[in-house]
């Protein structure tokens, strides 16, 4: 095979010599064990610790993606714009938890061995062979970088989600801090989440997702999922910022509009007011009356300009 | 080649070529589509070789590759190994699924250049191809690359005839053998003659005849209307017709074919054997030899 491989290797590891690591290592392990869970303590990472709420599931047509809006700088909301879903290729996409510029480059190394191993094969490689990409990208920077890695916090906890077309089925794998990778779709529960939300919207997953259920129903579902962590995590955007929807079938990628997320969420928020018997629902706007009145007010405007006129 | 202390001129890579064409024997292979995946065929010799010493697969699922090798054996052992270890690294990085033709051979084809510059050469012609294109692609000792629908036939690029002295007339024979030394003007034309048509009638046996053979058949039975027995038929016809005769006079196939079970794909490899009758063996041997016979071998096939 023609591929440098040690040079993908070396990439992954740049900036890091293998001499540095060794003895760092070996300067921390001469330390006293108290000292050194003092200085160096222990790390584990996974999805909770990682502010943000991403989930992925099946429905009939394919799988869907859903994940906030939010970015978070410790107690502080940096952002409440961010696109947390990447589409990697024409039938798959990555979402993921953790540290965001890590993130960004454990995707942009996956697109660019899929492009290496594509001209080698010559062939599209779907969504199974992206996944095995991604484990061993994350499994090789988990080995050759778990020290200073780890005391960055450099964490990328994904779910990668896709249709095969030749096989013609759904997709969705999710991985550990490690690179330990889970094929859902073969379960019958097909369905996970990542993020320090995942818990709240596993929840809602583990109540309401149904094998074969329709596209509207999964886009239900799919805001529900992520407006319940909003509610309760502090690091998952609630109903002021749409969620981001992303659908992929065997037509290829497709996404939910952003008024539809919103007015969805929006939906499910005055639901649970009039359910409680919230007091606060009369102040509370109510989607549907509004939007119609609104409309009405419209239409008599325009008829009484008219007729003025 | 880089590595290499032999200085690489234009004769040396000549000789290696003529050398390693020396080595690749006398046969052909031959390799049809169908519908559902490929039948490779070429002559076997139990005595010299073992099954499916020349075919082997890479890959897993829809990505199985059929690797058909023809050539010396330890040359086979080499590419088998070079295509077995392409075959790790894309377990490794993207599942053997995606194992294509183009993958292997780019490995085969390195693997040729590399031995360029080594004191041995490879000897040996290769043919892959898989379930999903039914495309045969083929990369010879000079390290060409061709791919082709239907059919593909590689190997030894011609056929020498076997001359049997004790078949020609007693006057013929002896200024052959060399017994007579000047023969008669009218024995001498009757033997250049003899040797004229037999250079003619021989040249019925060089690849570039068996491909337009093959493209005739290939017209008569197109590929969407090919299955399984028709592909078989029209390779065993081919090598009878084409490969000259071999001590055992036994074919071995092989087959990559796509099976879908419900809603499962598989796709299965096999290799069969097939010897040739007593007959049929006889007017094979009659067929492929000096002075040649010139009535049509299917005439004679039981």
């Amino acid at each position: 095979m023609n591929i440098d491989f040690d040079g993908i290797g070396r990439e992954l590891t740049q900036g890091i010599s293998e001499s540095l690591r060794i003895e760092s290592c070996v300067q921390l392990m001469r330390l006293p064990p108290d000292a050194r869970d003092f200085l160096f303590p222990k790390r584990k990472y996974d999805a909770k610790d990682s502010g943000t709420t991403i989930a992925a599931f099946t429905y009939e047509d394919g799988v869907i993606m859903v994940a906030d809006r939010q970015t978070s700088a410790g107690y502080q909301i940096s952002s409440s714009e961010t696109n947390k879903i990447v589409d990697v290729s024409d039938y798959s996409i990555y979402g993921a938890a953790g540290l965001v510029s890590y993130i960004q480059e454990v995707v942009e190394k996956l697109k660019r061995l899929l492009i290496i191993f594509g001209s080698h094969i010559e062939a599209p490689i779907y969504i199974d062979g992206q996944a095995k990409l991604l484990e061993r990208i994350l499994k090789i920077n988990s080995i050759n970088t778990i020290f200073y890695y780890d005391i960055l916090g450099f964490v990328a906890v994904p779910i990668l989600a896709g249709w095969d077309p030749e096989y013609e089925i759904p997709r969705i794998y999710s991985y550990d801090a490690a690179g330990g990778m889970y094929d859902i779709a073969s379960r019958t529960k097909q369905y996970t989440a990542t993020g320090s939300g995942s818990d709240f919207a596993k929840t809602i997953l583990d109540d309401r997702w149904q094998r074969g259920m329709s596209g509207d129903d999964a886009v239900e579902l799919a805001v529900r999922s992520v407006t319940r962590a909003g509610e309760r995590d502090v690091c998952t955007s609630f109903i002021t910022s749409p969620a981001t929807i992303r659908i992929v079938s065997k037509n290829g990628l497709g996404h939910v509009s952003e008024d539809e997320a919103m007015s969805i969420a929006h939906k499910i928020f005055y639901d649970d007011l009039r359910r409680r018997n919230d007091p606060r629902a009369q102040f509370y706007f109510d989607v549907e009356s509004k939007a119609d009145e609104a409309q009405n007010d419209e239409e008599n405007d325009k008829n009484g300009g008219d007729g003025n006129g | 080649m880089a590595d290499s202390n032999i200085l690489i001129t234009p004769e040396f890579i000549q000789m290696k070529f003529e050398e390693a064409r020396a080595r690749l024997g006398k046969h052909i292979m031959v390799g049809v589509s169908y519908s559902n995946g490929v039948v490779v065929g070429k002559t076997f010799n139990a005595r010299s070789n073992e099954i499916r010493r020349g075919f082997w697969t890479v890959g897993s699922g829809l990505g199985t590759v059929l690797v058909a090798a023809i050539g010396d054996y330890r040359d086979l052992i080499v590419l088998k190994s070079a295509t077995k270890t392409e075959e790790l690294t894309l377990i490794d990085w993207i599942t053997s699924r995606y194992t294509t033709c183009r993958a292997v051979i780019k490995t085969v084809s390195g693997i040729f250049e590399s031995a360029l510059g080594d004191i041995k050469d490879i000897a040996a012609d290769v043919v892959c191809a898989d379930t999903r294109e039914n495309m045969f692609w083929l990369v010879d000792m000079s390290m060409r690359t061709r791919n082709f629908a239907d059919f593909v036939v590689t190997g030894a690029p011609r056929y020498s005839p076997e001359i049997r002295p004790d078949a020609f007339p007693k006057d013929e024979r002896d200024v052959m053998l060399g017994v007579v030394q000047n023969p008669s003007p009218e024995l001498e034309s009757r033997i250049k003659k003899r040797f004229t048509d037999a250079a003619a009638y021989f040249s019925k046996f060089d690849r570039p005849t068996a491909v337009e053979y093959l493209k005739q058949q290939c017209k008569r039975m197109p590929y969407a209307k090919r299955n399984k027995e028709l592909a078989i038929l029209l390779v065993a016809k081919t090598l009878i017709r084409f490969d000259p005769p071999s001590e055992s006079e036994c074919f071995e196939l092989a087959f990559l074919e796509r099976e879908q079970r419900g809603d499962t794909i598989n796709v299965r490899f096999k290799t069969d054997m097939h010897q040739l009758t007593p007959k049929l063996r006889k007017n094979r041997q009659k067929y492929f030899s000096l002075p040649a016979d010139n009535n049509d071998l299917e005439t004679k096939q039981p």
